[in-house]
């Protein structure tokens, strides 16, 4: 029983990899594979080719000798970047924002779409998930005025509310631990309508018949909840989070740069924002591609080891 | 199988065959087409850079086409593409356009560390070879060898396009004559005295309208350095056993001074969110500001004059004056100047046509095509006055059509031509304009005050230029100390100004600051004969009136 399949295998691959574009299989498949090769076009020239550029971490870029012939430094940059009070704050900020970002952000689309699902007047739920992914298409200079209207001292709505209860005004935007507050419900705001949509897809397609008959069993409305709703969308959960997690390091450009102000910037300064002001700015490439490629590295290292923890749960992405 | 593997092969071969010899055709074609060029009179094409403002009327145009970039197209010798830079992004948008193979020929920008980094980094053309196609700017350099001087680089050779400034002030502040009369004050001459005055603005309703809605001063953008200046601080200093020393003490008082403006609501407390200073201009136009600062003045007439009449239609009764820097605790400074002798156009080494390029400065510096990209079109824009100086028919015409284009002619030298000089421009028969000459004066008498030192060390684009193992040190020291420093001006009780002092102090030891110290004393000792500090600066301007 378990020669057969294996024989049959063993048997078929060969001929295979023979002349595989000869097979009837592939001559069918002409149109797909043709869909795919921009794709993979894509990828090879916007993703892959790029990071050619990444030696320029180890080297002395200059623009007349170009990336390929500047001279070589191994790991200068690295031993600055390291011994830098001001680079090593600036990666703690970036893991700070993006670690607050993953527990307070994660789980708002997540209830969103429960409580939605749980909505049953068609029309309402519609209406309440247009209005709350509306944000979703402003941009972040947009929001980003709009933060300064509602919290900033003079003017600002929250303070003139204050104001008129009798209190002092707060200066919430120049207050590091208020700020990030604001950051971190600027984006959850901005994002969590959109982001519930991809739960409300997989919570369609849980059987309503499990629901049925947990209520005849007499489980209410929280056990059905815990029991049905959150196992049937465990993989979508699971898959979203360890894509999370590879993000980790990054906190979004356009985000925090509208957002942040001097003040702050020792709380609020982060890798992406660091290498536009002083690697554009400043023409330090070398320094912030190395910066960059420690980012993407730790990046990768998360991925893998989520994967390898969500695999323990049989849950695993690859 | 193999009758069709072959004839598809055949097939492939063939069509590989026919587009080979068709692009070889294009090429022949191309080639062909270019030599016809070459022979014809057409005109050599180059790239210029332009700033963006942002200030130019859609009904204009752009940057890249406008009324102006078809008058110098129609004349140059040679056709110019202008490819707009923006102003508040233009080296991080000229470092990546050159990256990335893309930089224009010609180059304008005032950054000289932008332009030290392009030499250091081979980017630019030497233009000894190429200066006999420009023979205006030959002209020039004979006449001021400090031209050369200071466009020359280490190796020798000549690779900054520079001009002359005129003598003036590169802002002063302005103060509201009619809300001092009205609470009877007077001017302040020193720093406590001018806090005073700021309260009393802020406080005693000066503009009447019962609301508690008037601010002091500003300091958002660059205007904090104007603050800067009445302390001296501004990093480096010579100390009186002459070394090169910080000037910690100097930031601390102008750090205090700062803090109390934040904490009393002497300024919007919101300026850190102006980023570039138009909100405070806005305020100061709209008479809510008192004593305005503003970021730089790069045209007097416009400040004392079309700015003056913009405030006067909110507030008829509105006066203003320039005021001399307050007497600070640090000692009694100026402003800052203008930079008498500044670079501003450096040539792409990759240029393809530099004798085209030296060409077009050669057009653009020419008296006669200077005063049109200055003042405009004579009866259009200005008439000649009793004086036979130009004088502007209508600013409100000239800010529509004419003033945004001054960065055409950047690297124009205004004191060569008597035409353009800025104290000839005001027509002394329209009081409005009288009043905008006499106060443009009368900055100018605030820096022959033989009291007064000059602010820093040196003009910023005087300063040495780092070498690049210092420039990261310096980048994130500064950096951190810039963050410092905002904190201790908006920190309240629990952040003193001491204690910001304190820490910037600790981030220079622990940074690497020590570095850069010593770069700048060797510097300095070997270069003290022929390096242009505070003093030659102020030697120089005042010589000048």
């Amino acid at each position: 029983m378990k020669i057969t399949p294996a024989a049959v295998g063993t048997d078929q691959a060969p001929a295979a990899k023979e002349a595989f574009y000869q097979t009837k299989r592939f001559r069918q498949n002409i149109p797909l594979f043709a869909m795919l090769i921009p794709g993979v076009l894509y990828y090879l020239i916007f993703r892959y080719a790029p990071m050619g550029g990444l030696v320029i971490a180890f080297k002395d870029y200059n623009f007349h000798d170009g990336i390929w012939s500047s001279p070589w430094v191994g790991w200068k940059y690295f031993e600055i970047l390291f011994q830098s009070n001001v680079t090593l704050q600036i990666i703690w900020n970036t893991l700070n924002l993006s670690v607050l970002n993953l527990v307070f952000g994660f789980p708002a689309p997540i209830i969103i779409a429960i409580a939605l699902n749980e909505v049953r007047k068609t029309w309402l739920k519609r209406w309440i998930q247009t209005v709350i992914y509306l944000p979703h298409f402003l941009s972040w200079v947009i929001v980003a005025g709009i933060v300064l209207t509602l919290f900033s001292i003079e003017g600002g709505t929250v303070n003139k509310l204050l104001g008129q209860w009798g209190g002092e005004p707060v200066p919430f935007l120049y207050r590091a631990d208020s700020w990030i507050a604001i950051f971190i419900g600027s984006g959850m705001w901005k994002e969590m309508g959109f982001s519930a949509i991809i739960y409300l897809a997989a919570l369609s397609s849980i059987d309503p018949s499990l629901y049925e008959s947990a209520g005849m069993d007499g489980a209410g409305k929280l056990r059905q909840i815990w029991h049905i709703t959150l196992p049937g969308i465990r993989p979508t959960i699971i898959l979203l989070l360890i894509l999370g997690v590879g993000r980790l390091m990054e906190v979004g450009f356009d985000q925090v740069y509208n957002l942040q102000n001097p003040t702050v910037l020792e709380k609020a300064e982060v890798i992406s924002t660091y290498v536009y002001k002083v690697g554009l700015q400043q023409a330090q490439f070398s320094l912030t591609t190395a910066m960059g490629l420690f980012e993407s590295f730790v990046g990768l290292v998360l991925v893998l080891s989520a994967n390898a923890l969500a695999r323990k749960f049989d849950q695993g992405l690859f | 199988m193999f009758g069709q593997t072959f004839t598809s092969r055949m097939k492939f071969a063939l069509a590989l065959g026919l587009s080979a010899v068709m692009a070889a055709g294009v090429v022949g074609c191309s080639q062909a087409e270019t030599g016809t060029k070459g022979k014809s009179e057409r005109k050599a094409t180059i790239t210029v850079s332009n700033y963006d403002r942002g200030n130019i009327p859609a009904a204009e145009g752009t940057v890249e086409e406008n009324r102006w970039t078809k008058w110098i197209n129609e004349r140059s010798p040679v056709t110019v593409k202008f490819v707009p830079v923006a102003r508040a992004e233009a080296v991080r948008k000229l470092n990546v356009m050159f990256a990335s193979g893309s930089a224009p020929d010609i180059v304008n920008d005032y950054d000289t560390g932008f332009r030290n980094s392009l030499y250091q980094q081979k980017q630019l053309l030497p233009l000894d070879d190429y200066l006999q196609y420009a023979p205006e700017y030959q002209k020039l350099l004979e006449k001021y060898p400090q031209l050369r001087k200071v466009g020359t680089k280490p190796d020798g050779k000549l690779y900054e396009i520079g001009k002359i400034n005129e003598p003036h002030l590169q802002s002063v502040a302005f103060i509201r004559m009619d809300w001092l009369k009205k609470l009877n004050l007077e001017v302040p001459r020193t720093t406590d005295e001018l806090l005073d005055v700021l309260r009393a603005f802020v406080e005693q309703d000066p503009d009447g309208n019962g609301k508690k809605d008037t601010y002091g001063t500003n300091m958002s953008y660059t205007s904090g350095g104007m603050i800067d200046s009445m302390f001296g601080s501004y990093g480096w200093k010579l100390s009186d056993d002459d070394k090169i020393v910080r000037t910690w003490d100097n930031t601390l008082e102008s750090l205090k001074f700062k803090k109390t403006l934040f904490e009393e609501g002497l300024i919007d407390k919101d300026y850190l969110a102006d980023k570039n200073g138009a909100k405070a201009k806005q305020d100061y136009l709209n008479g809510k500001i008192g004593v305005f600062l503003p970021p730089a003045i790069t045209n007097w007439f416009e400040n004392t004059v079309t700015d003056i009449q913009t405030l006067r239609k909110v507030v008829p009764e509105a006066e203003i004056a320039p005021m001399e820097q307050p007497k600070s605790p640090m000692g009694q400074f100026v402003h800052h100047v203008v930079n008498p002798v500044q670079m501003t156009t450096v040539i792409n080494a990759a240029a393809k046509d530099p004798k085209a390029a030296m060409e077009y400065i050669n057009f653009i510096i020419k008296p006669e095509n200077a005063l049109i990209l200055k003042k405009g079109i004579e009866g259009e824009h200005w008439r000649k006055g009793e004086d036979g100086f130009p004088k502007v028919i209508d600013p409100e015409k000239n800010a529509k059509e004419l003033d945004w284009a001054m960065d055409y002619s950047m690297f124009y030298s205004i004191p060569e031509n008597p035409l353009l000089i800025s104290t000839t421009a005001f027509d002394v028969s329209d009081p409005d304009q009288k009043a905008g000459l006499e106060m443009l004066n009368k900055a100018d008498e605030f820096l022959l005050n033989p009291e007064a030192q000059y602010p820093a060390l040196s003009h910023y684009e005087h300063m040495p230029s780092l070498p690049s193992e210092l420039v990261v040190i310096n980048t994130n020291i500064d950096k951190e100390i810039q963050d410092i420093y905002a904190k201790g001006i908006i920190g309240g009780a629990q952040y003193t100004a001491e204690q910001a002092i304190a820490d910037a102090k600790a981030a220079w030891e622990k940074g690497g600051g020590k570095q850069i110290e010593e770069f700048m004393n060797t510097w300095y000792k070997e270069n003290k004969e022929i390096a242009f500090l505070g003093k030659d600066i102020l030697e120089l301007v005042r010589s000048q009136h």
